[in-house]
């Protein structure tokens, strides 16, 4: 009984179980490898349906900004938004960043420069089609000194105004309290116009979000904000200043630069800029992608605590005495090597600092000349014994002779930027030549700027992005920005302040004369040189690089040799070409670089993402032939394994 | 006597009944009739009432969990440019944070009341609303992936430990702890280069293509199976293991067991007694693991979402982080725990009606 059992079980299993199954493994089989062929084959299918020219910008920190209203924009992010979608009334050329006319053609002031007088161009319209009048351009300024939200973004320029006017539809006027360099361009890209037609309806503007379709005055118009993952934008068919040669622009977000330097190179983005110099290096020896550099606007700065107090001169935070003394920093600036730092730094991608304003901007900038503080711990060492430190202690460490503390103090640099940490390196290392501690603590951004804020930090780093007009930044050092209450802000640079300064600083303000206007403020930049609240280290290149063989035409700023992204303005995306349009008209580096790594083009017909596309699809369908082969060879040898076993 | 213990086992999944474990009760385990119901309803008291404590814990300590970490969610609002006292004061009303603790703490246990959790410091949305977007795309991976990784682990396992000390065994073991031991950023990054940027083969970034994909269901779908290929692969290769290692440690102790003595003496073949009889019994771990890790499919994958730019929860919670967006971190945070409180009360449960032993023991 047991044995018939068992031979009628064997025989059941032998036999007609494996048969019955064949048919569900063979479709599991099948579906199996079914399934995923058809997701490798989904870009080759994908890109036939490609007849759009997109261009996708890869970026970090998109998911960052809280929304898209034009009027309370923080972000650089959000800048680079607006100036897709919006013009300003001025714009900064592409040239050299003076200002040009954007929505305004031409503009004058009175004798006593307190009335000024624009005239908007008649051509101007919005994406629907409305013409943008200076009534618009009124109705955004009467927003920006009305609503509390807006006029803590743009209270600088608009709290001066006494009245606006739009005397007809293309004259707007202009009175002002105090005369100010800052009307000759009106903060720039800062402030963008918005239409009267359609703001004039939205009850609560300052919690527009930023909503698609909207009319819009620039090349773009918004299509989709995916918060976190990308922003999508049409161009305007019709723009008025000339529409684009592509169809859609979209912002991409990566978490991480190194996905965002792989997407690139895997041509899932087109552009991507802010690289370190290794990600720079690595991608100038890949194919089809085109590197550039050109001197950015950022620059590294160390920070001293020159005393941090309130305008009424209440000490706050725990800044070391010393640093109170010009002397002493003026010596540990002769020891900061900037060309070395630019070396170990940015491989050589960065210009040695001199002071607030970079030298793009070179209608302000200050060359040192015979000013230059000379890299020399010998000069650094007699500063300090002249200024009477030359009492160490028992460690060798100078000892300030005020307070009798040693020369020793905390640089506090941030945790998540690697690059401070080679620097710190060198930086702890010179300044030890002048028988000073530095003591390196590495801290989070947002500690490290708590510490900052409050005055509780002897030197520590930072970084800053000063626009075209230097008042934006250069107030950052005046009297009027340390706080009024013993509260921690960030407002102020080094809780800096010197009476001489503030008289520049307001002389600058109320000059209407260009040239003069930058010899004051050349004189500034000189006296922040000679008292170093900061150390300006270097300003970095701007690292970018992109797909040419999809894209070639990026305008940059300055237009010789500067950079593709985060302008004051839009000339870089707007100039844009796709390749398979360009017609060989393209910029002569990208003509010359795309040709080097091109693949022979056939017939003209360049169609860059098609072609690309189409080599792309080999190797799928290699890998599905594969795949299916493996699946057979597997199953077969399987079958045989069944088959001993049954024996 | 003449029981036959390869009967004891459901014999196939297609056995419906199987799934009760009524059917099979073995000898000296008591039904439930009343006692043991009275006896089930005690045990279920107790835990639901422990996931209740701890779900009271989980609510209260994420209201000070968060404002303990630090951090300025105003200067994260106001962007690269600093502020002036004013612009700080306006976005501290705006946002609450100018009220005393207790004021805010009260706030928040009334939120629990109306299920109103508020609104994002960042962009003024619905927490809720936020979360549940994301929520879809947060199970589409991680309920791949733990398909993925439970399917491939119980058939590696099963296989290592039926045959203990093979070149199998040792090398798959290996493999999948080498995996699972790999820092997740580290392997992803691996994995973009290999398969997306050598091969080609994958998209590196994202849940959609920026260009090229048609309207419609299929482009669509294709195109996000696409890109869910990578961060699935590499959520399953990271968690794999632990179904690997359980799976062969059971199977390690089924082998001795001599129902399995007696299919073999019934001359059955070798792979169907370990598909048909030692792995049903040694799935009962494996079970609890998965009903686990149910929880954890809610979690998200706060590593994966991030590298892959994977739009889920986890990459909503690291985002929230940085700010940080207190609302949305409470929330996240109170749905995280629940969720796998909840998986774990359900682990319990079913534990109870898998394993007949847990119902005599307990």
């Amino acid at each position: 009984m047991c044995s018939s059992t068992r031979l009628r079980g064997t025989r059941i299993t032998m036999t007609t179980t494996p048969d019955m199954r064949r048919p569900f493994r063979l479709a599991a089989v099948t579906l199996a490898l079914t399934l995923p062929a058809s997701v490798l084959a989904a870009p080759v299918a994908l890109a036939d349906s490609d007849e759009t020219h997109t261009l996708i910008v890869g970026t970090a920190g998109l998911d960052n900004i809280p929304h898209m209203n034009p009027l309370d924009s923080g972000w650089l992010i959000q800048g680079e938004l607006n100036n897709l979608m919006y013009d300003p009334m001025i714009r900064w050329s592409q040239d050299d960043y003076s200002p040009s006319p954007g929505l305004v053609t031409e503009w004058d002031f009175s004798d006593d420069g307190l009335t000024w007088t624009y005239t908007m161009n008649p051509d101007a319209t919005w994406s629907d089609g409305e013409p943008i009048t200076a009534h618009d351009a009124k109705f955004t300024y009467d927003l920006l000194m009305e609503n509390p939200v807006f006029n803590g973004r743009h209270g600088e320029l608009v709290n001066n105004f006494t009245s606006v006017e739009a005397t007809d539809d293309h004259t707007l006027v202009i009175e002002i309290e105090e005369p100010s360099a800052l009307m000759a361009h009106l903060n720039g890209t800062s402030i963008m116009i918005m239409p009267e037609h359609v703001w004039g309806d939205i009850e609560n503007p300052d919690e527009y979000h930023g909503e698609p379709g909207q009319p819009t005055s620039g090349a773009f118009e918004l299509a989709e904000w995916r918060e976190g993952e990308f922003v999508r934008l049409t161009a305007v068919e019709d723009y008025w200043a000339g529409p684009v040669a592509y169809d859609e622009f979209i912002l991409q977000n990566f978490q991480t630069p190194e996905a965002m330097v792989q997407a690139l190179q895997a041509g899932e983005v087109d552009l991507i800029g802010n690289l370190n110099p290794q990600q720079y290096a690595a991608l100038e020896a890949a194919d089809h992608v085109t590197t550039s550099t050109g001197p950015g606007r950022r620059l590294q700065s160390l920070n001293f605590n020159v005393g941090a107090r309130t305008q009424d001169g209440e000490e706050i935070g725990d800044g070391h005495p010393a640093l109170r003394d010009p002397a002493v920093r003026l010596a540990i600036h002769h020891v900061i090597d900037k060309e070395q730092l630019v070396q170990v730094a940015m491989d050589g991608h960065a210009i040695p600092g001199v002071s607030l304003v970079p030298p793009i901007f070179s209608d302000y900038y200050w060359e040192p000349g015979d000013e230059f503080i000379e890299v020399s711990a010998d000069i650094g060492n007699q500063i300090l014994d002249d200024a009477g430190y030359d009492e160490r202690n028992d460690a060798g460490v100078r000892i300030d002779p005020e307070s009798g503390e040693p020369l020793e103090f905390r640089l506090h640099y941030h945790s998540d930027r690697p690059t401070y940490a080679i620097v710190k390196d060198f930086i702890v290392d010179w300044v030890a030549e002048l028988d000073i501690v530095l003591n390196d603590i590495a801290m989070d951004t947002t500690p490290l700027n708590e510490a900052g804020d409050a005055g509780n930090y002897d030197i520590e780093f930072g970084t800053w992005n000063p626009g075209p007009e230097a008042t934006g930044t250069l107030v950052y050092h005046t009297c009027d920005r340390l706080p009024t209450e013993p509260e921690p802000t960030d407002l102020t640079f080094a809780f800096y302040c010197n009476e001489d300064y503030d008289a520049l600083f307001e002389a600058q303000l109320a000059e209407s004369d260009l040239e003069a206007r930058s010899e004051i403020l050349r004189e500034m930049q000189a006296l922040l040189y000679e008292e170093t609240p900061s150390i300006q280290m270097y300003y970095e290149n701007q690292l970018e690089a992109y797909n040419s063989e999809r894209w070639t035409n990026f305008g940059t700023q300055p237009s010789a040799g500067g950079m593709i992204r985060e302008q004051q303005g839009a000339f870089g995306y707007e100039a844009a070409t796709p390749v398979s349009m360009d017609g060989g008209s393209g910029d002569d580096a990208t003509d010359d670089d795309a040709t080097d790594d091109d693949t022979p083009a056939d017939d003209g017909e360049p169609a860059a993402a098609s072609d690309d596309d189409g080599a792309g699809a080999t190797p799928w369908i290699i890998a599905a032939v594969v795949i299916v082969v493996a699946a057979g060879v597997l199953l077969f040898v399987r079958r045989r394994r069944t088959a001993d076993e049954r024996e | 006597m003449a029981i036959d213990p390869t009967a004891r086992v459901p014999a196939a999944p297609t056995g419906a009944a199987g799934t009760s474990g009524n059917h099979d009760t073995p000898p000296g385990v008591g039904r439930p009739g009343s006692g043991s119901r009275r006896e089930f309803l005690r045990f279920l008291g107790v835990k639901v009432s422990g996931a209740a404590v701890s779900l009271v814990l989980v609510l209260f300590s994420a209201f000070f969990i968060f404002r303990m970490i630090g951090g300025d969610p105003v200067r994260a609002i106001g962007g690269d440019a600093p502020m002036t006292p004013e612009q700080r004061a306006e976005i501290e009303e705006r946002l609450g944070l100018n009220e005393p603790m207790t004021v805010q703490f009260w706030e928040y246990v009334r939120s629990l009341f109306t299920l109103d959790w508020g609104t994002s410091y960042v962009n003024n949305q619905q927490v809720t609303t936020l979360m549940w977007d994301r929520l879809p795309n947060t199970l589409l991976l991680t309920g791949t992936a733990l398909v993925l990784a439970a399917g491939l682990g119980i058939w590696i396992g099963a296989r290592a430990g039926w045959r203990p000390g093979s070149f199998f065994e040792k090398s798959q073991v290996g493999i999948s702890l080498a995996l699972w031991s790999a820092p997740t950023f580290w392997l992803g990054m691996i994995v973009i280069i290999v398969f997306s940027v050598q091969l080609g083969l994958f998209p590196v970034n994202g849940m959609r293509s920026g260009r090229g994909v048609a309207d419609g269901f299929w482009p669509q779908f294709l195109d996000v199976s696409h890109h869910l290929v990578l961060p699935a692969l590499t959520m399953a290769a990271v968690i794999y293991a632990q179904y690997v290692l359980i799976m062969r440690s059971s199977i390690l102790e089924e082998r001795g067991n001599d129902y399995l003595t007696v299919a073999k003496a019934k001359g059955l073949r070798d792979d169907v007694i370990r598909r048909r009889h030692a792995v049903p019994n040694a799935l009962l771990p494996t079970v609890t693991l998965i009903a686990l890790q149910f929880g954890a499919i809610f979690n998200g994958a706060l590593l994966t979402e991030t590298i892959f730019s994977w739009p889920g929860l986890g990459l909503l919670f690291y985002q929230a982080i940085r700010v940080p967006d207190i609302p949305l971190l409470q929330l996240l945070f109170v749905f995280f725990a629940g969720t796998t409180i909840l998986a774990n009360l359900f682990a319990d449960i079913i534990y109870r009606f898998l394993d007949p032993r847990v119902r005599g023991t307990s």
